[in-house]
């Protein structure tokens, strides 16, 4: 029926023209189209040609104008700016997709049960904790929040269209890396194993930090039509869409802040060792935020 | 409002307006009662009233939707939308626990209506298990 829904298409189109479009009138003609569809492709399965076939469901259906009315009427009384996004929201619902849900479901368990796998090889198991078994149970930790992360972003739901395929899994990436970094710096607190196993910890949370803050800074607004028409009516644009120069000076500040909080994990690591040094990545990631915080919601003047 | 079928299994000697106009009275219920075993769209709806009814009872698309909106607005119903790429996406109808409530209210007022009608028309009640007192 795809092909043979064009003539579908060009009755709707003659039979709303010259309407002025309301998002209940929008919704009211997209249901039309799928019903229309059906119904055509039912006569045409008993022989119609598509034109028939398509006037036919048309005619059948009734006065489309008075369906148009009675819309119209029903949304006489304007709605409040917030209570027509929540009705537009109500109207766009998204229904979530089985498979997600069981996919989501079964992810859980399994990061409930490797999680606790990681931390009884930790509290329990001194000696094991260093076996290749218990690294494996802490690596299958990482990548199933790296799955559930990625599987997550990647669904629509009733305020957000789906993030890009691409841009979810690297979500995940960092995720499972953030894991697996705080995972090896649980080892290393508990057993003091070799200091490879902290450079790898400090290495991973890095990766995962740095991949987040780069997909943050450049994620763009994938809101819905109807939720950017409610963020515009409560204007509540962040500072950064209102001042692009406070934003440019955040980029500057933030080169600053991880130069220095390199270097000094450099030098800390050759002067006193990595037991102190790894302090000098959270002191630079303490000011990154409470510069971010500063500059984001900057007092009004 | 096709004509009736000479239909051996009419039971109701009334005219076919008649019947009509008695039928659109219980539209909602009707809808209620097709969306309690599955989500429907529109026109899977209206199918599965006129193949039930083969064919002698047909409501109008148009009041259809008309009832979709009233249910949906009293959340009876609630609509969400399917995920077909082809041919147009298929707005479907669940029925809500709500909906279910009013059905099931509706189903007991039809059948005590029925009865004191058939009661008052002489008529023997239709449902023979149910006793008369």
């Amino acid at each position: 029926m795809n092909a043979d829904s064009s003539d579908i298409h060009r009755l709707l189109d003659e039979a709303f023209a010259g309407v002025t479009m309301t998002p209940e009138l929008q919704d009211l003609k997209e249901e039309l189209r799928g019903n229309l569809a059906a119904r055509s492709a039912e006569l045409q399965a008993k022989g119609r040609d598509a034109a028939s076939a398509a006037r036919t469901a048309v005619a059948e259906l009734g006065s489309i104008p008075e369906l148009i009315a009675a819309v119209r009427a029903d949304a006489g009384t304007p709605l409040s700016p917030g209570a027509a996004a929540a009705e537009a929201a109500r109207l766009h619902r998204v229904r979530p997709k089985p498979g997600f849900v069981v996919r989501a479901s079964v992810l859980s368990v399994a990061i409930l049960a490797f999680g606790f796998h990681v931390v009884y090889d930790l509290v329990e198991q001194h000696g094991a904790a260093n076996s290749l078994d218990a690294q494996l149970w802490a690596i299958g930790f990482a990548v199933l929040v790296a799955a559930l992360v990625t599987d997550s972003l990647h669904q629509e739901t009733a305020q957000h269209y789906p993030m890009p395929l691409f841009r979810s899994v690297r979500w995940g990436l960092a995720a499972g890396f953030l894991a697996a970094g705080i995972g090896y710096g649980l080892f290393f607190f508990w057993h003091h194993p070799p200091l490879a196993l902290l450079a790898a910890a400090i290495i991973l949370a890095l990766v995962g930090i740095m991949v987040m803050i780069a997909l943050g800074v450049t994620q763009t607004n994938r809101l819905k039509p109807w939720a950017l028409e409610q963020n515009r009516q409560y204007e509540i644009d962040d500072r950064f869409s209102q001042d692009p120069a406070a934003a440019a000076r955040f980029g500057i500040y933030t080169v600053i802040i991880w130069i220095v909080a390199i270097a000094l994990f450099v030098v800390l690591s050759i002067a006193v060792g990595f037991v102190w040094s790894w302090l000098a990545l959270v002191a630079g990631l303490v000011v990154f935020f409470l510069v971010l915080t500063r500059m984001l919601f900057a007092p009004t003047k | 409002m096709t004509p009736n079928t000479p239909g051996a299994t009419s039971r109701n000697e009334s005219p076919d307006a008649f019947a009509s106009d008695l039928l659109r009275g219980h539209t909602d219920t009707i809808v209620l009662g097709v969306l309690r075993t599955a989500d429907r769209y529109g026109f899977e709806i209206y199918k599965t009233i006129r193949d039930a009814t083969g064919g002698r009872y047909e409501i109008k698309e148009a009041t259809l939707y008309a009832t979709f909106r009233r249910l949906d607005k009293d959340g009876l119903v609630e609509a969400y939308w399917g995920d077909e790429t082809q041919g147009g996406r298929r707005k479907y109808y669940r029925i809500t626990d709500a909906g279910r409530a009013v059905y099931r209210q509706n189903v007991l007022d039809w059948t005590a209506t029925q009865q004191i009608i058939n009661t008052l028309l002489n008529l023997p009640t239709t449902h023979q298990k149910e006793t008369e007192r």
